[in-house]
């Protein structure tokens, strides 16, 4: 089928992701990351802002930092992309409720981020997390909401999802069980991520730890595909780029590496 | 013996008495220890049950006549919500009497006079409203000096020796030291006894210290029946917050803490706080932070009396006003105060840097809010002497999560100030490929002060084979993983 011949069919498309929502609507705000082998999976080459985005650790415990760093770094590049054309709301605070407390403000710096621009929440359970996350959203004042929770229902990523739409703002969840990892996670947010580290290859070591780089599974991506990027962070520019000695590796070695 | 019922009484006893003497004049008395600390306990229960009629109730402190406790209330202005004094005295009476008390009411315009009425009326001349009815006395307003002239000296609330010593001289009657010059009396008793007198009789102030402070601005309102629907609570808290907000507008002030208190039937008070970011007078805000806990007052057998009181206020201009809704969209005041009113104080905070080397110490949790300016001048003074920034850790590689205790963790260094070449944390082994270090941190012997010093620690930032990157340290031999990096 091809799309040039049927003009209706795009207009209809869009007619349809309107009424689905997850924030694809027409000139609804997106993150473009400028990577052509990212973009290429988001919907319309961008991740749509208004939305509930998950992102998971790999391994939990281990790579919670981990997680945490990619969150940061979307969430930097989000403020960026709607800096110029909502400069008012982006000066509001981040609200970050969490269930552990540990983040560290120093470590916010290489992400472009002062820690005072964090409105930071502690709360006990995952029921009143996520009930922090809608009043946030419900209200004005901050410029996204984070959330790191053990796990949750669909129902409750649902409402988010809308509460995040309604508001035009991001909502990010970081998985971050308490006790025992979640079997598995329903869907209901806009993307899905998965974050892994990138490891030396071979059996080589020695020197300094370089830039921040993470493994990034899209797992699932509404209006997108699900594949995986390589990306590195610039701490002087602020920036994803792709992780440079692995962007080319092929499909094979990963997957017999994962074994 | 401290206290004795009606019977015990008439039967002859009398407080004061030794047990021994008591059991001989009735042998079939019936004795219960005394208690201090619960009779305490049940006064100030009832001095917050009393807090009904007036903000302004205080124990009475002073000594105890038969070992009958007292509450004073200071009942100016007050009276007029219960249709009067009159009616105010048997609306207490009636429900002490409701509650198992025997009360004995004395009004007048001091509390020196009130004092020496509710306990020495009976024998004297009655100003009893009616026979058989409630134990009230009243004097009218400026009256104190003819009605007390009859009474006893004990009822100025004299130490047992001034009363001793002046019924040595004769002196029974409180209207027999009227005509005394002072420079007779004060070296023999001292000016305790010219002091009552006068406070008695209103020629001296007499101030009285409320048992809780008094909140600067109180609205009440009163049920003529009891109320205990929720949606009656809603709409009582409403009106009272309004009424409140509107006498807030008219002074100029804004709260930073609201206490409501409802008097339940029997007696018990439940009552619940909140605390605001900054100050306000916006009742749609206080509206929205109240109705959710109003299901934290349990209304029992319903409420009677609704208080709400703004315990904390400042001035807050018209014109900041104009620009709050503005201030609270940036600054995000109405989530801040909802999210801390539900979580508790303390759970919504920002992180501010501090100027120590030392991770813990590197960064302190303080309240989302700063002060408003002028409110508090010290801490206005502290945090711009404090004033830190970040960019000193602008150079330095720092964990994106920092572990509330640095865990200890198995290593193995192949030298000594070299990285371990792999450890073991949370029962994983990670081998390590890349390492920055080691940055020695010294703790702040200056400000630390614990019983046992700390040891220095030599900080590495590593990799591991898979790529992950922690912050590992080494102190006294040991080593111990601190932090997680992006």
């Amino acid at each position: 089928m091809s799309e040039g011949g049927q003009p209706g069919l795009e207009a209809l498309r869009a007619e349809i992701r309107q009424l689905e929502g997850y924030g694809l609507a027409e000139g609804a705000a997106r993150l473009s990351f400028g990577l052509e082998p990212l973009d290429k999976l988001l919907p319309e080459g961008g991740l749509p802002l208004a939305a509930l985005h998950l992102v998971e650790p790999a391994r939990c415990e281990w790579d919670d930092g981990l997680a945490s760093g990619f969150l940061l770094a979307l969430l930097q590049s989000a403020a960026r992309s709607s800096a110029a054309s909502r400069a008012a709301q982006a000066a509001g605070p981040v609200l970050w409720v969490s269930r552990h407390g540990d983040l560290y403000g120093p470590g916010l710096l290489p992400f472009g981020f002062s820690p005072e621009g964090f409105l930071l929440v502690t709360a006990r359970n995952d029921r009143e997390v996520l009930w922090c996350l809608e009043e946030g959203l419900r209200d004005a004042a901050p410029r996204a909401v984070v959330g790191e929770l053990g796990g949750f229902e669909r129902v409750a990523a649902r409402r988010l999802q809308l509460a995040a739409e309604a508001a035009g703002r991001p909502c990010f969840l970081q998985i971050r069980p308490f006790a025992r990892p979640p079997r598995s996670l329903p869907g209901g947010a806009a993307s899905h991520w998965r974050i892994a580290p990138i490891g030396l290859e071979g059996e080589g070591r020695g020197g300094l730890p370089g830039p921040l780089r993470w493994q990034a599974e899209l797992l699932r991506c509404r209006g997108g595909r699900a594949g995986t990027a390589f990306l590195e962070w610039d701490d002087e520019t602020r920036d994803f780029s792709l992780a440079a000695p692995l962007c080319d590796r092929e499909p094979r070695s990963l997957a017999a590496r994962a074994l | 013996m401290a206290a004795l019922n009606p019977a015990g009484r008439s039967a002859g006893l009398r407080p004061g008495q030794s047990l021994a003497g008591a059991r001989a004049l009735l042998p079939s008395l019936r004795t219960c220890p005394r208690e201090p600390e619960a009779e305490r306990q049940a006064l100030e229960r009832l001095c917050d049950w009393a807090a009904r009629y007036s903000p302004w109730v205080a124990l009475d402190e002073g000594p105890a006549v038969g070992g009958e406790a007292g509450l004073w209330l200071d009942v100016t202005g007050c009276a007029h919500l219960f249709g009067g004094e009159g009616q105010l005295l048997e609306d207490i009476w009636r429900r002490a009497a409701a509650l198992g008390l025997t009360l004995r009411i004395g009004l007048a315009d001091t509390p020196g006079a009130a004092w020496a009425l509710a306990r020495f009326s009976q024998s004297q001349v009655d100003r009893r409203e009616e026979a058989g009815g409630p134990d009230i006395f009243r004097i009218e307003p400026g009256g104190q000096r003819d009605a007390l002239a009859s009474f006893p000296v004990a009822a100025l609330r004299l130490e047992s020796w001034q009363e001793e010593l002046l019924l040595r001289f004769g002196l029974g009657r409180i209207g027999q030291l009227y005509e005394l010059p002072p420079a007779g009396l004060e070296p023999r008793l001292g000016r305790g006894v010219k002091q009552r007198l006068d406070q008695a009789l209103g020629l001296l102030e007499e101030p009285l210290s409320p048992r809780r402070s008094l909140a600067p601005f109180e609205e009440r309102l009163v049920f003529g029946e009891a109320i205990a629907a929720t949606e009656d609570l809603e709409r009582a808290a409403e009106r009272l917050v309004l009424v409140l907000c509107r006498r807030l507008r008219r002074e100029g002030q804004g709260l930073r803490r609201l206490r409501l208190t409802a008097h339940r039937v029997d007696g018990s008070c439940g009552a619940l706080t909140l605390g605001v970011s900054q100050a306000t007078r916006d009742a749609g805000h206080l509206r929205r932070l109240l109705a959710p806990r109003i299901d934290a007052i349990d209304p029992g057998f319903g409420i009677e009396v609704m208080v709400l009181a703004a315990d904390a206020a400042e001035p807050l201009d018209a014109t900041q006003m104009s620009l709050t809704s503005a201030a609270a969209a940036k600054n995000a005041a109405d989530l801040i105060d909802r999210l801390s009113n539900h979580l508790g104080e303390g759970c919504v905070f920002r992180l501010s840097p501090r100027s120590s080397h030392w991770p813990e110490a590197a960064q302190e949790r303080r309240r989302p809010l700063p002060d408003a300016p002028g409110s508090d001048k010290t801490a206005a003074a502290r945090q711009g002497a404090d004033k830190q920034d970040w960019t000193p850790w602008k150079s330095r590689a720092r964990p994106l999560r920092l572990l509330h205790e640095p865990e200890p963790i198995e290593a193995l260094a192949l030298l000594p100030d070299h990285p371990p070449a792999r450890f073991t944390w949370r029962r994983q082994q990670h081998e390590v490929v890349r390492a920055e270090g080691p940055e020695r941190i010294l703790p702040e012997w200056w400000s630390l002060n614990r019983s046992k010093p700390l040891a220095g620690r030599d900080y590495f930032r590593v990799e591991d084979r898979q790529g992950r990157r922690f912050w590992l340290f080494r102190s006294a031999g040991r080593w111990y993983l601190h932090g997680l990096f992006g």
